[in-house]
């Protein structure tokens, strides 16, 4: 391996950044309509749709974040990820048949207009889209400081220039092709990280002496490090169980693309591909942090001044350069199909959400102001990444906490529950909202309000959760539409 | 037990689990967290109608395995002791990795198999679209 120059891995990502170009252009000839750009004209498959979803909920947060949690603290943040088994199933439990039967009653487009055509009212989709547009913001800040991670790692070039290249790219599928180009993107994205978090575990095993090797190198630096809950304690530990196993179920990027699918009954098995698919990557998430941690244990590699160089330094020392190439091109595009869905969000948020809810129809010429939206927001995101320093996971886990505890109680709970009302949607969401931020800039500022490891966003979760029942007891049951009504009795 | 039963239990666990996660309970913060995503489960399928009592069995037989690993991973970790491995991994962590992900799974397969019976029948969803389809 002759290093982080080397030609090869270089036209690996150029080659995919090519390829991501390519689909931009043959996704704009696709889109002609609003129901193309925001949910791809419901028409795509199972496989495509299994794809998207694994591809965007992993993310830069996954396979940059993951890696470098495992780094700095053990098996902690596995409890995110290994239960993927279920939490994923649970949004095709909680979420799959109402959604997606709605697009079929409804002229609905994005999850703020389904909680609309719920509750009714303005108010609870506009609280949605607020906090849509809210959670986007950040999450994107945390994919674009990723990409421009993997970039200046694997470029060798400077930070800035970095996330002008990705951002770039991203801007061109994004702005052209809109949700069209990021599903097709994600497919291939998807079978690429799945094999090649295959491959990756073996050279991770190699490097490590086997998965004994791993464990016996790291007990005897640190049994707390290898052992259940990582040095971040139990109740990080299953805090982040709670938050990411109910969670799931709260991610807009996750849910709306079940509102994809083109037939319905083809939800029977994709749940359970979905979960075991996500499941593999996992292998990706603990075999690059635990190998990196190993090698570093015994002196083969100097100690990495920041945890969330572990993946793409794992890659550019221990894997032969065209496995290194293909990860990178995949690591580029699982976050840059990611950022691209919450750039779709927002935009569908601010173009036809709020307009709705407040004026009762979205802006003319939707089309042309999505992609302007698009435009903006990553605009914004990427300032806003330029001011973040190096917290890709906690910013992913802090992005993840707010999307759950403002969706899953009105959504997740609201579409499987008759009482549910729209009094209760905004307060849920509001609670929400302030716990997420109040919660989080407290601990950042030094005066955690929280006993150490309990996740904020669980906290926010359950508070939030509790408030929408307590509300909707206390509020007057509202009558329901009669598709509605019949929707919830299916 | 009508969902407004279950949606209430949902809010009483979630608060308890607030209590004793402020409270500094790891354990019971983990125990909890699993009734809660069973009770979730059966807010799901209890919207339908009544499931059958097959699927409530099975959901809360995989609500139990995963009480159980939650236990097991805390039983069989000991960091004074020599290294116990499972499957090449330390005996707790063991239970993370693979029997976490194995009781699981057992969700997605349940929804798969009761999918056509008990989650959308195709008669009811025949039904729904013949009523309320805009096409």
């Amino acid at each position: 391996m002759e290093g982080p120059d080397s030609r090869l891995i270089i036209g690996c990502v150029i080659t995919y950044l090519a390829s991501c170009a390519a689909i931009g252009v043959w996704a704009m000839r696709r889109t002609a309509t609003t129901a193309d750009f925001f949910l791809a004209g419901k028409s795509l498959g199972p496989i495509v749709v299994v794809m998207a979803t694994i591809s965007s909920v992993m993310s830069g947060f996954g396979f940059v974040g993951g890696p470098g949690l495992v780094y700095e603290s053990g098996a902690s943040s596995l409890w995110m990820v290994f239960i993927s088994a279920f939490s994923l199933p649970t949004i095709y439990l909680l979420t799959g048949k109402r959604l997606r039967l709605l697009v079929e009653v409804r002229d609905v487009l994005t999850l703020p207009q389904a909680v609309g055509a719920r509750y009714g009212g303005i108010w609870p989709a506009l609280a949605m889209s607020v906090a849509i547009v809210l959670g986007v913001l950040g999450y994107l800040g945390t994919q674009v400081l990723a990409v421009g991670t993997v970039l200046q790692a694997v470029l060798g070039i400077d930070l800035l220039l970095a996330l002008a290249i990705g951002l770039g790219v991203l801007a061109f599928y994004a702005i052209a092709g809109g949700i069209v180009a990021g599903v097709y993107t994600d497919l291939f994205q998807g079978m690429l990280m799945l094999g090649a978090a295959v491959v990756v575990l073996f050279y991770c095993l190699q490097a490590g002496g086997g998965i004994s090797g791993i464990s016996e190198t790291l007990w005897a630096m640190d049994p707390e490090y290898i052992g259940p809950w990582g040095t971040r304690g139990d109740m990080a530990a299953l805090s982040w169980m709670l938050l990411f196993g109910i969670g799931a179920a709260g991610q807009p990027h996750a849910v709306t693309k079940l509102m994809m699918l083109k037939d319905i009954r083809q939800l029977k098995w994709s749940a359970l591909a979905t979960g075991g698919s996500y499941l593999v990557l996992a292998l990706l998430w603990m075999g690059t942090g635990l190998a990196m941690r190993t090698v570093v244990t015994r002196g083969e590699y100097p100690a990495l001044a920041n945890p969330d160089l572990a993946a793409p330094t794992f890659l550019l020392h221990y894997t032969p350069e065209l496995v290194a190439g293909v990860v990178f091109a995949g690591l580029l595009a699982a976050i840059m199909s990611t950022a691209d869905s919450f750039l779709n969000l927002g935009a569908a948020a601010i173009v036809r959400d709020i307009p709705t809810a407040l004026r009762g129809r979205p802006l003319r010429r939707e089309l042309f102001w999505s992609r302007v939206a698009t435009g903006c927001i990553l605009v914004l995101s990427a300032l806003f990444a330029l001011y973040m320093e190096n917290l890709i996971a906690l910013l992913g886990t802090f992005g993840w906490g707010t999307f759950a505890a403002a969706i899953v109680p009105s959504v997740a709970m609201g579409f499987n529950w008759k009482r549910a009302t729209g009094q209760a949607c905004v307060a849920s969401i509001g609670t929400s909202v302030v716990l997420n931020f109040v919660l989080e800039v407290s601990a950042r500022h030094g005066n955690p309000l929280l006993p150490p490891g309990l996740a904020v966003g669980a906290v926010a979760l359950l508070a939030s959760t509790v408030v929408f029942v307590a509300v909707s007891l206390l509020t007057p049951e509202r009558e329901l539409d009669p598709d509605i009504d019949a929707l919830l009795d299916l | 037990m009508s969902n407004t039963k279950l949606a209430c239990s949902v809010a009483v666990v979630s608060l308890g689990i607030l209590i004793v996660g402020l409270a500094g309970h790891a354990g019971a913060l983990g125990i909890a967290s699993v009734c809660l995503v069973v009770l979730l489960w059966g807010l799901a399928l209890r919207s339908p109608g009544r499931p059958s009592a097959r699927t409530v069995a099975i959901l809360l037989a995989i609500g139990a395995a995963l009480c159980v690993v939650l236990l097991l991973a805390y039983h069989l970790h000991d960091p004074t002791g020599p290294l116990e491995t499972i499957g090449g991994l330390p005996a707790g962590t063991a239970m993370l990795v693979y029997a976490l992900p194995a009781a699981g799974s057992l969700v997605g397969v349940l929804y798969g198999l009761t999918f056509d019976r008990e989650i959308l029948p195709i008669e009811s969803q025949r039904r729904f679209l013949e009523r309320f389809g805009r096409q």
